[in-house]
């Protein structure tokens, strides 16, 4: 086939508008779903955010009352009050890295699914069966809850791997080194 | 023939390259949806803050303000109201919750490395209240007193989620977190912590794209 100028100036238009839609999607800001679902006229509970300690595994370990790993086995309503914001995540403990190394199980506050609208508040909703090494602080009425609201989760894999917040994704081995360092 | 091929290569290369630019040039904000009805929203501020507290304050919202949109925090004075977005029965309408009050106030929730939290409501579509209560199970200050927290610095992130602008966490591209250049919305802070007293680049754009200029 014979390329014309015909041709190129297509192709030269057919850049330029796929350039202008993706720039032009690039300045549009994300916006959740919750926009455009029908407004309730009754005022309605739409979210928190929180203002954290950065993640920094000297921070964390040291502000942290407890840091323990273990596994997600069981959760209800937050002192099986089925009208709480809250639910009670029972942690069977596989190793204290801080805190009373004769603990063996640990409630857990945690916000109830229905009351988080934004992806950054996921990680503070622990699921079933998760093993997790967590950092934990303690609310003013005695609840343990995740440092750092969401920051204080950590995944393990079974890789042994950790993810969690940027800083503290690494081989648990690692992490478990870092978090003792920080407390010696 | 063969240049032609070279052109149409060319023109290719620079388009590739000027949509992968455009692509990853997305602003560093994220906006949850909802917005005030109007282009500004009053709050008061519990009594018992003392008065260099509230000028930190104000000092935040002063920062907002004049980010080149047309919203605007009016300071509306004291209040006795003194909202606590970690009381149980917040969510129900207690504590200062569902009150049609924006209030910042004050409690001691504990050592949860959470040290200020705001919570907001919504009818209608718009937003029609928040929120913010400070954890004085830390230290605040407004003079740099070692190991505590800079009013300002937490104010200024804070009233960016009055706004409805969402935490950030990305501690690269685009939002930077945990670096110098980090937008004032990300949720990462430490005591000491002043650079969220002024706005980014990328804050100002999303107060201006929600509320124009």
């Amino acid at each position: 086939m014979k390329i014309t100028d015909n041709h190129l100036v297509a192709i030269v238009f057919i850049g330029f508008l796929t350039f202008a839609f993706i720039y032009g999607n690039s300045l549009t800001p994300q916006i959740s779903p919750t926009a455009t679902t029908t407004p309730s006229q009754t005022p309605q509970l739409i979210g928190s955010d929180e203002i954290i300690a950065a993640p920094d595994i000297q921070v964390y370990s040291q502000g942290s009352i407890a840091i323990v790993e273990g596994t997600v086995k069981t959760i209800q309503s937050h002192n099986s009050d089925t009208n709480s914001a809250y639910n009670d995540a029972t942690i069977t403990i596989q190793k204290v890295l801080k805190g009373d190394p004769a603990m063996s199980t640990v409630n857990v506050m945690i916000p109830k699914q229905a009351s988080l609208v934004q992806s950054v508040e996921e990680n503070s909703i622990l699921n079933l069966g998760e093993k997790v090494l967590l950092f934990l602080g303690i609310d003013s009425q005695g609840n343990y809850v995740i440092a750092g609201s969401y920051a204080g989760k950590c995944l393990i894999n079974a890789d042994g791997n950790v993810t969690g917040q940027a800083a503290f994704s690494m081989p648990l081995t690692d992490l478990e080194a870092k978090i003792l360092a920080a407390l010696n | 023939m063969k240049s032609a091929y070279s052109k149409i290569l060319g023109i290719l290369i620079v388009t590739s390259i000027m949509s992968t630019w455009s692509a990853t040039n997305v602003f560093a904000y994220i906006y949850d949806g909802y917005r005030w009805r109007g282009t500004s929203v009053s709050y008061h501020v519990n009594s018992a803050f003392a008065s260099s507290f509230i000028t930190a304050i104000q000092a935040a919202d002063t920062t907002w303000d004049g980010a080149g949109s047309r919203f605007r925090f009016n300071y509306a004075g004291t209040t006795s109201r003194n909202p606590n977005v970690w009381a149980s029965n917040y969510a129900s309408g207690g504590s200062g919750g569902n009150d049609t009050y924006s209030d910042i106030g004050y409690y001691n929730n504990g050592a949860t490395l959470v040290y200020a939290e705001g919570k907001k409501w919504q009818s209608g579509g718009y937003l029609v209240e928040v929120d913010t209560t400070l954890n004085t199970y830390y230290g605040f200050t407004t003079v740099g007193t070692a190991g505590y927290f800079d009013v300002q610095n937490i104010i200024t992130h804070e009233l960016g989620h009055w706004l409805h602008l969402v935490d950030l966490t990305s501690p690269g591209y685009p939002s930077f977190c945990g670096t110098a250049a980090e937008s004032t919305v990300c949720s990462g802070t430490y005591a000491g912590e002043t650079r969220k007293r002024s706005l980014e680049t990328d804050d100002k754009n999303g107060i201006k794209a929600i509320y124009g200029t």
